[in-house]
């Protein structure tokens, strides 16, 4: 006996028909009774609708409903025989093809892995052995197994083919073997078994409903009872010849079935933007007469979503995307790999991220480790450049803090540290680190933040029980890193649907379309790939091999999505079709075929329509209320403190940006990052620096022994390295310093040279200590700070020689640096030269640059060639900054940007096309005028 | 001639290439070839689209009317296309749109290496790297280059490689090297690094004698002579080779002019500079040749890592599929289980814009070209015209191969990124009989604008000043044919004219580019609705202009689009997004704090340390939990009101490159910054200016074309290296690195042949530039180029220089002045304006449909009793525990026994039922004989046995729960035993299951129904706390039960009672 067809009233939603049809079969007075009935739906969200209707319809009809067994069909199988094992959980299966792939002597394997991943990788392997499970899967569906493939005759050209099925079906028997050997089994050979023992039976009625495509094995199963067995096909009865005797539907009819789209209803549009304007447009246009859940919008590409949920969104329109999200977004997911990467490499950057996960952060806080932290650890880094944490105790500053951070840290991964383990073993571990974590956080279920947060531990729990009970034999020895790494592979893809939005229009998938029964329905992105869905080339089983073992072809894709497509627009219904010629990258795409599947002339008319030039769309206004933004360069607090210090550097500041000035050496703001890979160049410098000093001040400062000098450079070298320096410090430093050694190499020849004509060190970061140097303007005066580097006096000659030493990669000499053009723009030396007046040394001073730049041949003097006009002239240039700076003239920002204090290009908006220096200060500005004024000294500038 | 004949056209700009490509797939349809058979590449994805779309809106009107179908058959010259058979074709096309091969190389590589992945040794899965990641995969690949040094062998080649200079930054140095030199790498063998003469340099003691007999020569009282030998001595000491033979007397023995001043230099002399220069060349060789090698050394040393990064990252660029896919393909059976894993073998190959493909490309393309043309030669010979199309004969076999090619080696304009123009020559040696064509027609061009371009061409090489490049120049110029056009009464316009001079405070690069702003303005403003076309060689023109042109009030768009980083809101954000990951960076924090921002984040006062790390991981907590997307989109929303329409379309588009992110976010928000500082975004509005580079403007066409930046050097930087290779389709068998024209001359003569084929790939590359930029012109072309210098002597050799070469007799520019025109100025007012193409941004319109705050009919809200257990809030460690897996299994195990029970003692199952059920439970954590032997436990206990048993059942639950009145013994009762139900409450719908339900009947009257709830928690029965906390945990849960059964069987609340079962304790506890 067939299974029985039924044909559901093609003018109303299936879901209704089939309602219908269960009442009328199994209403007994009063009681409505579907205990013994099994429903089967292609979806679980359409099951959840049909209960919905059953309830309704018990209402309405007053009779007492027992709830079916609603299910989907996939799952119907395991209701028909009774499984002689326990099931192999999807861990179980692909361990067991992983250990059946390396059972094969690895030149056995060449037929399929002609470049096997190493033996030590084992996610590598993993994810072959999900690639066999795949097709095992697949090909059982439709009772096949590798062997049979094996055994195809194949052509010619495709020996290579042969040979490989002949080696994965020594690898499926292994597996099975295995399955075999720890007495369970997968639900395919389960089934499979089932069907050659016909053991397939049931004591219920099944019904079908929209069961429009089948695999093999699911059929014969249905076969074996299908006496008990319904198909309700949502058709017109004059289709009958569509369907198959499952319902299914028959490839060849569909291949050429016209489908009843009008040309009104497709909307042609060009990019993602234009699909949801025309979406917002099309639901403004319904107006109240529909509620929001009278209406759904089909999304048959995700990458839509977004852009469809902001645009109905500033339209008015809730939305809910019924797909939530993925595993991969979750906080404990994400804790999990930041984890795995610091417990696999511990360097500062794993370091660094895994500090900065959020729950990492609040778990900081709850033990009580200084609020903050994170800027001792980004200041520690930006100053010792550590590769890796863990060797303290030179006491600087913050460390304690960054150590305590640290060993925290440490701490709480210690159960994950130790040796490899079996997957089994490593649960617990697990389990133990994130309860840590979250041991006293509490997460409200109907928050969404709670909702994804329980959800995802849930599922993280899950899986780790899975890796507990998984058989011994299975489960691999894996360091903890390779653990986390199997658990959130297994984890990644798995979606949390989102919280109900009872108030939202519901965005649907296309396989949920079908028995949707919203009276209206707008399917978005109707385009080749997405549907319908078809494959042109596959490692394994191409179309042409498919048709011909009967598998899931293209036929049957298309077959399968021209009927939905009908079904979506059967009579009953109300929808819209858009369909996009480009997506979100701005690249085309092609029209869905389904749209051609009408009559010749139409067909033709509608590709004329697609493939024409595009003729654009307006686009919706940005509905935004002025013309102009609000943002403003702030300008700076005529109350800011007096300043009553300057430093050298900061007049070179001030003249390159008065505002940029008050910014770093009023406000002294900073930027802070722990992006350097290496030494930067002012931190390789005040290295070199550390290092002249402190041969300036040795025993040996006026060797002229080449050696001698050398020794000492060498041995100071070391011991600045170690003073500034991380233990373990970024790979590239070593190098840099050996480029210090290099260059200092080159300098110690220099200076024995200068020793020997005459030259000795007199002084090393001198300044006027007692009479320092005062810049007086109007009455208020500024005391000057700074260093000079080096003092030389030449015994003989009877000078003084002020040397600055500079160690940027090429030389610059001093003329260069001071001025450009006839501007000064940096006033160093000069100021240098006016502190030796303030401190009336009468013999002549010479200035100038030592330098130590990248080409060694040019390591030694640059001397500044001003006469004493110029310098004149240059210290007037001093007066009046100060003069500026004590009338606090901070503004405007210089422009274009100069190339000195770049971090403030963003607080003075360059490079934006709206700049804006606001006429009058903004608002916000007044509001931190209002702060009272920097308490005495703090504007002195460092 | 065969239809089928392998064709090679060269076209040149606006010549319809496309057209002829469509033709030819046309033609072949007609001839009965399966699309999925027809391979057609180019190299962008907009191109491949617009052949697909131009050979289906062919086939549509053909399809459509019967004079375009004859226009079609006239154009394929095939007399048997009727619209009927056009109608035929269409809709055979539009069923195989899925199976057509019209795509860029890029992906049709990528689709075949997925095919082949396992045998390619692919990693499963792998996917494209992106730009950014893999700039990120390279710097991790340097970093653990530097760290792996166990022999410090890096020290040793960074000093080799950076020819003696001590860099600070060696990291840069080494990305410098990697970034400009990985590819050539690639492309190379070890030796072809090695490539050195060894050249022996003079022994100490000859190099003493000869010095010394230098010093001795003299040259009477020449002092001058005297003067130059003695500082080439002290420069020929210091080693400084380059200063040593490009002065004084060795630059001119070397030279081969032995005179310094007009004074001959004394034989004796030239013979040992002969010699110094022959020790310097050894020494200068020998360097090179170490500097070569340990830049490869590095190379190979970075290679390693960067793969191994790569193949465990499963990411691979589309260069490395390519060069992997040729690999694969160079067995010669490979081709068929390619034909195989694909459905179809491709026996027909059209390839666009042929003169970018570069040699992996070309290696990885040839086999299907190869049997492509090998198959045409058996294809149904019949005759034909130029074009490719032939008469049709109905009943002739379709053709089983074919090959095509189009391109213009003018247009060569994609060096820097592989393309290689040469093989477009060697291909039609390599390609036995075929078939060439020259497309010079342009169906694009004004005669002003065709003229203008074959002046500029036929007259440049009477440049003065082209030095080196003259002859290259020459050999470019001569290639290219006379162009025409097919609009010969079209109206057009073109202009070259000098910018005036820039005054002192303004460089003349800005003054140029303002003076064509102003230009552009008065363009736009005479002749509206006309597309204009500004097209500059640098992207820091294109930005200059944009900003030029807003401030003359122009609507201008940027073609690829610059950083969002140009808005002040998507600036704050950043900003923003900064101090999340450093919350320390006062810049940032006051950046926020005085923005618009910060009052909406509450962030006012930037030296709050305690608020920054507070709004820090607020930040990094909302974009972990919500998603780059959300939340920025939910800031743009809050700052909205204080956002003009400009920043408000920048931040919507940052919110679009935010959702595309978050496949790639980390924990370190500073990397999405720097992902938003890097990704060019073009403004969605498309306005009648665009400015954009000429490599963008490819393909592109306007009525007018501006070219502002015409004056930077034509050949720009040199190369960092040069190389060799035999023939085109050869790999590069041979690399230098770049060493000035003074140390070329010391090289050897073939290695200095590389330098010269360097030259001549500028300078073509060059000119290529300048034939795109000029040729995009339908009507005007304005070209706006810096005056000519005061102190110029020789014309610039620039695309400016070019030009005045060209265009002007006396090659001279005075400022502010039009130097060249041709056609008409009125020119716009002799055609018709093109329909208006400026879109007016619409009104949003607004979404009325009726909200549903709580009655949602469809998609109702579940609540299954079971998930009642606790309320709202759960502590996160529940969500987590495992428990045991042996309790979860005991439990739904001991669910599973008690469900087959209905009445004690008769309806018992026995130990094998129960064994039987045991086998179908996940049951791998537990002895079942054990759970047996509890199971019976439980059923001894006195509790569980009233409450199975029938007869004490009812004689309690009529005491328990009824009138006194009612005698156990009227009473019937029904049990069920997993009772579904679904019932609509308020506005969701509850449903589930009871274990068990006991209908309490008197006569045919339902009195009463009981639930009872099988619990296997342990709880101590003697705990009384425990109890009741036990029941105040279950009580919402039993409620719920009570209220659905209540409603199904239509009995009062009060009349359904329910009670927990703890079988492990052997207690029952009543909730109602
Ligand atoms: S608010 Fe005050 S401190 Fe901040 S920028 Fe404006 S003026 Fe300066």
């Amino acid at each position: 006996m067939p299974i029985a067809r039924e044909f559901l009233a093609w003018d109303r939603p299936a879901l209704a028909g089939a309602v219908d049809y269960l009442l009328n079969r199994y209403r007994v007075g009063s009681i409505w009774d579907l205990r013994q009935v099994v429903v089967a739906l292609p979806g679980a969200r359409a099951g959840r609708r049909l209960l919905e209707l059953l309830v309704d319809r018990a209402d309405e009809s007053g009779c007492r409903l027992v709830p079916p067994i609603i299910t989907t069909a996939g799952k119907v199988p395991e209701l028909l025989y009774h499984p002689q094992r326990p099931f192999a959980s999807e861990v179980v299966q692909q361990l067991a093809w992983l250990q059946a792939i390396r059972g094969l002597p690895i030149e056995r394997l060449e037929p399929v892995v002609p470049y096997p991943p190493p033996p030590t990788d084992f996610e590598k392997w993993a994810a072959l052995a999900s690639l066999l499970s795949r097709q095992h899967r697949e090909l059982a569906g439709d009772r096949l197994d590798f062997q049979k493939l094996a055994e195809l005759d194949w052509d010619v050209g495709a020996v290579w083919e042969r040979r490989r099925w002949q080696v994965l079906s020594e690898i499926q028997s292994a597996y099975l073997r295995l399955l075999d050997s720890i007495g369970c089994w997968d639900l395919q050979t389960a089934r499979l078994v089932a069907i050659e023992r016909g053991e397939c039976r049931t004591d219920c009625d099944i019904v079908l409903i929209g069961t429009s495509d089948l695999n093999r094995t699911i059929r014969q199963m249905l076969d074996d009872v299908a006496d008990r067995v319904t198909t309700l096909i949502h058709a017109p009865r004059e289709w009958a010849d569509r369907f198959d005797a499952h319902g299914c539907v028959e490839p060849a009819a569909w291949s050429t079935a016209e489908i009843d789209l009008r040309s009104s209803q497709v909307e042609v549009v060009d990019g993602p933007a234009d699909q949801a304007a025309v979406v917002v447009e099309y639901l403004a246009g319904l107006g109240p007469r529909h509620g929001r859940d009278e209406v759904t919008i089909g999304i048959l590409d995700d990458t839509l979503v977004p852009q469809l949920q902001r645009q109905l969104g500033a339209a008015g329109l809730p939305t809910r995307w019924v797909v939530g999200r993925t595993m991969a977004m979750m906080a404990p997911f994400q804790l999990l790999a930041v984890a795995a990467d610091f417990l696999s490499d511990d360097r500062f950057a794993a370091f660094a991220s895994l500090v900065r996960h959020p729950d990492v952060g609040d778990f900081l806080g709850r033990s009580g480790v200084p609020g903050d932290w994170l800027t001792r650890v980004d200041m520690y880094y930006a100053e010792r450049l550590p590769q890796r944490l863990g060797s303290w105790g030179r006491g600087n500053h913050g460390e304690d803090v960054v150590q305590q951070v640290y060993d925290r840290m440490k701490q709480w991964l210690a159960p994950l540290q130790g040796p490899a383990r079996s997957l089994r073993d490593w649960s617990q571990p697990l389990q133990t680190v994130l309860e840590t974590i979250y041991s006293g956080v509490d997460a409200s279920r109907s928050t969404e933040a709670g909702h994804y947060l329980l959800a995802a531990c849930g599922a993280v729990r899950t899986m780790l029980l899975q890796f507990s009970t998984m058989p011994p034999v299975l489960a691999a020895v894996l360091s903890a890193p390779e653990a986390i790494a199997y658990l959130l592979r297994n984890l990644e893809s798995q979606e949390i649907p989102p919280l109900p939005a009872p108030d939202s229009v519901e965005m649907l998938g296309w396989l949920e379309l079908p028995l949707d029964d919203a009276p209206v329905t707008i399917i978005t992105s109707l385009n080749e790939g997405a549907v319908p869905e078809s494959l042109n080339s596959d490692l394994f089983l191409p179309n042409q091999l498919r048709v011909r073992l009967g598998l899931l072809d293209n036929a049957r894709r298309y077959a399968r999505d021209a009927y939905a497509l009908s079904a979506i627009l059967s009579p009953g219904r109300v929808a819209k079709v858009v369909t996009g010629r480009r997506d979100a990258d701005g690249n085309p795409r092609i029209p869905g075929r389904l749209l051609f599947a009408t009559r010749p002339e139409e067909a033709v008319e509608r590709a004329r329509r697609w493939f024409a030039p595009p003729v654009a769309r307006p686009p919706l206004a940005a509905p935004t209320v002025r013309n102009r933004s609000t943002f403003v360069v702030p300008r700076p607090a005529q109350d800011s403190a007096t300043v009553s210090r300057l430093s050298v550097t900061a007049f070179r500041n001030y003249l390159a940006c008065p505002f940029r000035f008050y910014l770093r050496n009023i406000l002294r703001l900073r930027a802070l990052d722990d992006s350097a890979e290496e030494l930067d160049g002012a931190m390789f410098g005040t290295m070199v620096h550390e290092v002249l000093r402190i041969f300036g001040t040795s025993e040996h400062r006026n060797a002229t022994d080449v050696e001698r000098i050398r020794a000492v450079l060498h041995d100071s070298l070391d011991d600045v390295c170690r003073r500034y320096l991380a233990d373990q410090q970024l790979a590239p430093i070593q190098l840099q310093i050996t480029q210090m050694r290099l260059r200092l190499d080159a300098f110690a020849q220099w200076q024995a040279e200068w020793a020997r004509s005459g030259w000795t060190i007199q002084h090393v970061e001198m300044w006027g200590e007692g009479n320092p140097l005062k810049i007086e303007v109007g009455g208020e005066s500024v005391i000057v700070d700074g260093r000079i580097d080096r003092v030389d006096w030449h015994e003989h000659d009877r000078r003084w020689m002020l040397l600055d030493y500079k160690t940027s990669d090429t030389a610059m000499t001093p003329e260069k640096v001071h001025r450009q053009g006839d501007d000064w723009v940096d006033l160093q030396l000069p100021l240098y030269h006016q502190l030796t007046r303030a401190l009336s040394w009468t013999e002549p001073v010479d200035l100038g640059y030592l330098v130590l730049p990248k080409d060694l041949q040019s390591v030694g003097l640059l001397k500044a060639k001003w006469n004493s006009e110029e310098l004149k002239a240059a210290q007037e240039v001093a007066r009046n900054v100060v003069q500026r700076i004590l009338n606090r003239e901070f503004w405007p920002p210089t422009s274009p940007a100069p190339l000195l204090l770049p971090e403030f290009d963003r607080i003075c908006q360059e490079r934006t096309l709206d700049r804006n220096l606001g006429e009058e200060p903004s608002p916000a500005c007044a509001a931190v005028d209002a702060r009272p004024p920097a308490k005495d000294g703090e504007g002195r500038a460092g | 001639m065969s239809a089928f004949r392998p064709l090679i056209i060269r076209a040149s700009a606006g010549t319809g290439k496309t057209f002829q490509l469509s033709n030819r797939y046309l033609y072949l349809l007609f001839r009965g070839v399966g699309p999925e058979t027809i391979l057609a590449t180019t190299f962008t994805r907009k191109a491949a689209g617009e052949i697909l779309d131009r050979v289906v809106e062919r086939l549509a009107q053909a399809a459509a009317t019967d004079e375009s179908a004859a226009a079609l058959a006239e154009q394929l010259k095939d007399a048997s296309v009727t619209r009927a058979r056009c109608v035929e074709m269409l809709i055979a096309m539009l069923r195989n749109l899925h199976r057509l091969r019209i795509s860029t190389m890029d992906s049709l590589f990528a689709h075949l290496a997925t095919s082949h992945s396992l045998e390619l040794g692919l990693p499963p899965g792998w996917e494209i790297l992106d730009d950014i990641p893999n700039a990120q995969l390279r710097r991790r690949a340097v970093e653990q280059l530097l760290r792996d040094d166990p022999d410090r062998d890096i020290a040793r080649l960074l000093h080799l490689m950076a020819q003696g200079d001590v860099n600070r930054s060696v990291s840069q140095l080494l990305q410098d090297t990697v970034r400009e030199l990985y590819a050539v790498f690639l492309e190379t063998e070890a030796e072809a690094w090695n490539q050195f003469p060894a050249w022996s340099a003079l022994s100490a003691e000859e190099l003493d004698r000869v010095v010394e007999s230098l010093q001795a020569e003299s040259y009477d009282r020449d002092s001058r002579m005297t003067k130059a030998r003695n500082e080439d001595l002290v420069r020929f000491r210091e080693e400084d080779w380059e200063a040593f033979i490009g002065k004084g007397l060795a630059a001119k023995v070397i030279d081969g002019d032995p005179r310094y001043h007009k004074k001959p230099i004394p034989e004796s002399s030239v013979e040992l500079y002969g010699l110094l220069i022959r020790h310097a060349r050894g020494l200068v060789v020998g360097r090179l040749s170490a500097q070569t090698k340990a830049t490869y050394d590095m190379l190979a040393r970075f290679h390693k890592i960067f793969v191994a990064l790569k193949l465990d990252e499963g990411r691979l660029r589309f260069e490395d599929v390519t060069r992997i896919l040729a690999q694969g393909l160079s067995d010669s059976n490979a081709l068929a289980g390619f034909d195989f894993r694909l459905d179809a073998s491709v026996a027909h190959v059209l390839l666009d814009e042929f003169q970018d493909t570069s040699l992996p490309q070309w290696q990885a393309i040839r086999p299907f070209a190869a049997r492509a043309v090998i198959n045409s030669d058996d294809s149904p010979r019949s005759a034909t015209a130029a074009g490719g199309a032939g008469p049709a004969e109905a009943t002739s076999e379709p053709p089983r191969g074919s090959f095509f090619c189009v391109g213009d080696e003018k247009q060569a304009i994609y060096a820097w990124r592989g393309g290689r123009a040469e093989i477009f020559a060697a291909l039609e040696s390599e390609i036995p009989g075929v078939d060439r064509a020259t497309l010079a027609e342009s169906f694009r061009s004004a005669p002003a604008v065709i003229e203008t371009v074959n002046r500029v061409f036929e007259r440049l090489p009477r440049h003065n000043h082209l030095e080196r490049f003259e002859s290259h120049v020459r050999t470019w110029c001569e290639a290219v044919p006379r162009h025409t056009t097919a609009h010969r009464d079209r109206a057009g316009y073109v202009t070259l004219e000098s910018a005036p001079r820039a005054d002192e405070s303004t460089f003349q690069v800005a003054r140029t580019l303002a003076h064509a702003a102003d230009r552009i303005a008065s363009l736009v403003a005479a002749s509206p609705g006309r597309s204009v076309g500004v097209l500059a060689r640098k992207n820091e023109a294109v930005a200059r202009l944009i900003y030029e042109l807003r401030q003359r009030g122009v609507a201008a768009s940027e073609e690829g689009g610059n950083p969002l980083t140009d808005s002040v809101a998507v600036q704050t954000i950043l900003s923003l997004l900064h101090l999340a990951d450093h919350p320390g960076d006062t810049v940032s924090r006051f950046h926020l704090a005085h923005s618009p921002l910060g009052p909406i984040l509450k962030f006012t006062d930037h030296q709050d340390n305690a608020g920054a790390a507070r709004l820090a991981i607020h930040v990094r907590r909302s974009l972990l939990e919500q998603g780059y997307g959300p939340t920025i989109a939910r800031w743009t929303s809050e700052l909205r009101p204080q956002l003009g329409p400009r920043d408000y379309q920048r931040m919507e588009q940052l919110v679009e490159l935010a959702y595309g992110y978050q496949s790639a976010a980390t924990l370190r928000t500073t990397e999405f910054v720097r992902h938003i500082e890097s990704e060019r975004v073009a403004d969605p509005l498309v306005a009648p200016v665009r400015v954009m580079t000429v490599h963008q403007s490819k393909g592109l066409q306007f009525d007018i074309v501006v070219l502002p930046d015409l004056d930077s050097s034509a050949t720009g930087q040199p190369a960092t290296f040069v190389t060799h290779q035999s023939h085109p389709t050869k790999p590069v068998d041979r690399v230098c690195l770049y060493r000035n024209a003074s140390v070329q001359k010391l090289l050897p003569h073939d290695i200095r042949e590389m330098f010269e084929e360097e030259d001549r790939k500028q300078i073509s590359e060059s000119l290529c530039v300048l034939y795109v930029a000029i040729t995009r012109a339908i009507h005007a072309l304005h070209m706006v180029i810096a005056p000519s210098k005061n102190s110029e002597t020789n014309l610039p050799r620039s695309h400016a220089g070019f030009l005045r070469a060209a265009l002007i007799e006396s090659g001279l520019a005075p400022p502010g002045e039009l130097l060249y025109q041709e056609g008409d100025p009125d020119w716009h007012k002799r055609t018709v304006v093109p329909p208006q193409t400026i879109l007016v941004p619409q009104a949003r319109p607004e979404i009325t449909l009726r909200p549903l705050p709580d009655h949602r009919r469809r998609g109702r809200e579940r609540t299954a009793p079971s998930g009642l257990e606790s309320g709202d809030q759960q502590a996160v460690v529940d969500a987590l525990r495992t428990g045991n897996a042996s309790g979860r299994q005991f439990g739904t195990l001991i669910h599973a026994w008690f469900e087959q029970i209905g009445w004690l003692p008769n309806d018992l199952p026995t130990d094998g039922q129960l064994r039987r059920i045991a086998e179908e439970q996940e049951a791998s954590e537990l002895n079942v004989e054990d759970c047996l032997r509890r199971f019976q436990q439980f059923l001894g206990s006195p509790s569980t046995t009233k409450l199975l048993t029938k007869s004490d059942y009812l004689t309690g639950f009529a005491q328990r729960a009824l009138d006194s009145a009612i005698q156990a013994a009227e009473l019937r009762v029904d049990v069920e035993r997993e009772y579904p139900f679904a019932v609509q409450q308020e506005n969701q719908l509850l449903t589930g299951f009871v274990d068990r339900l006991l209908l309490i009947y008197q006569g045919n009257r339902l009195l009463a129904a009981d639930i009872v709830d099988y619990k296997t928690d342990t709880i101590d029965p003697s705990d009384p706390r425990a109890l009741q906390a036990a029941k105040e945990r279950y009580r919402p849960q039993q409620q719920a039960y009570r209220s659905a059964i209540a409603q199904v069987f239509q009995l009062p609340t009060t009349q359904v009672h329910a009670s927990l079962l703890f079988v492990t304790a052997g207690v029952e506890v009543p909730i109602a």
